[in-house]
């Protein structure tokens, strides 16, 4: 018979941070090691890559824009002092006031702002020269052409200035990356990496500023 | 006052667990026990088979794991593996190479055989099944409901980590958090999504008939009976 010898299992912050492939390389030896005999893990990372899926499709269907206007409306606009004059607290008047600040704010809105395309999608190939543009949109898909059949690619979008707009793994068989916000005109790069980090591709492309 | 400790530092693991002790094992397959030899593939072959899958699938796993099984039999008999209590990292090295190994060969097979793909090959259907379909939009809908039931600060917290993908230092460091806050946040949303999960399957209230039902690694989840139908008569008619 085997003897054994009593060791800790693994935590549920480490083995998510391991699900969701974030976690450092001594660590994931040391996580993987235990996964090879511990069954217990092995149904814990599941359930928690299962949850970090998710989650993280809920987010991605929430206006996080809309709701940072929201804040700093109720934050800035209503603590204004004006806002607390007394006709304002009135429910009638306070109710019309709304409505007609509503209304003005929407003529403004369709009369200023272009419309835009609901959804770009862009195709990236590595090459330099010229580079594939596209529209004003409210989302873009990106698809690399050319990415290696890895199951652990990592890719980052940055602008011109070098920020990161995004970053995430690869989708590993459709090589796709969906940027659910609206980017702004102007250039863009996507950094594809492997596992450890190194560099594979560069690609570059352009949002103009019409649709 | 809170205690301050830095996100590497990971939440201690209360519960044990029995670990074989190793040298014993090597001692014996080295002197010839056919009984360890048993009980080492016991105990491995469950491991082996699940780091293999999350990272190749379920394409020729069960050569894939005795491949590997042989090779670590192989260096315990022949004292290639040196220092018994390092058999684990051992093992998950071996796995790790036939992985990387078997990655190259797709691609290089990739590359060499891309004109024939669409006669030559035939190509396996990576899509979930409809049981695990529905699941993943079941879980998604709890997620819904959770992110939506908590703060603005909460939910900005769980948008840059899940979805953004950003380091917990960076998100306690941008929104002035500890890393207990951090963490105590993540935990309770979890919390909260295993209880509106379980209470949503039990009272059906999910928008469909709920009943529940045992999968193959005998954990009792959620299934709406009309939707599987439906996806399986979708999936049949395509």
């Amino acid at each position: 018979m085997i003897g054994v010898v009593g060791i800790l299992h693994r935590s549920d912050e480490q083995l998510e941070l391991y699900a969701l492939g974030r976690l450092s390389e001594p660590s994931v030896a040391e996580v993987e090691e235990h996964l090879l005999v511990c069954a217990a893990c092995q149904e814990r990372v599941d359930d928690l890559q299962a949850y970090a899926l998710a989650m993280r499709q809920a987010i991605s269907r929430e206006p996080a824009r809309a709701e940072r206007r929201l804040s700093w409306f109720q934050h800035s606009w209503f603590q204004h002092s004006w806002f607390q004059h007394s006709w304002l607290k009135v429910p009638v008047l306070a109710w019309a006031g709304g409505f007609a600040v509503i209304v003005l704010s929407a003529s403004l809105y369709l009369q200023f702002i272009p419309r835009l395309s609901p959804l770009a999608s862009l195709q990236l190939t590595a090459m330099r020269g010229s580079i594939p543009s596209t529209g004003l949109s409210r989302e873009t898909d990106i698809t690399l052409t050319d990415a290696p059949a890895s199951p652990t690619l990592h890719a980052e979008v940055v602008d011109a200035t070098g920020s990161t707009i995004w970053s995430g793994a690869l989708e590993p068989k459709t090589h796709k990356i969906a940027l659910v916000r609206q980017l702004a005109p102007g250039n863009y790069f996507v950094r594809l990496f492997d596992d450890g980090g190194k560099l594979l591709h560069e690609y570059g492309f352009q949002v103009r500023d019409s649709l | 006052m809170e205690e301050q400790r830095s996100p590497h530092q990971y939440e201690p693991a209360t519960q044990a667990f029995e670990m074989p002790d190793w040298a014993g094992t090597v001692d014996r397959i080295r002197a010839g026990d056919p009984i360890a030899m048993t009980e080492l593939y016991a105990v491995f072959t469950r491991g082996i088979r699940y780091l293999l899958l999350r990272s190749l699938g379920v394409e020729e796993v069960d050569d894939r794991v005795h491949d590997c099984f042989v090779i670590v039999a192989e260096a315990i008999r022949s004292g290639e593996l040196r220092d018994p209590a390092r058999l684990m990292g051992y093992v998950r090295t071996v796995v790790r190479r036939h992985i990387a190994a078997s990655i190259e060969d797709a691609i290089s097979r990739r590359r060499t055989t891309v004109e024939f793909e669409d006669s030559v090959f035939s190509v396996s259907d990576w899509k979930n099944n409809p049981e695990q379909n529905l699941l993943a939009r079941q879980r998604a809908e709890i997620a819904r409901r959770v992110f939506n039931g908590v703060s603005r600060r909460d939910r900005e917290i769980l948008r840059r980590f899940y979805l953004l993908e950003q380091p917990q230092e960076l998100i306690c460091q941008e929104m002035g958090l500890s890393y207990n806050q951090f963490r105590l946040l993540k935990s309770r949303a979890k919390a909260r999504f295993g209880k509106l999960g379980q209470r949503l399957a039990e009272s059906g209230s999910l928008g469909f008939a709920t009943l529940l039902i045992q999968n193959k690694d005998n954990k009792t989840e959620a299934i709406q009976a009309e939707d599987i139908k439906a996806e399986k008569a979708s999936g049949a008619s395509h």
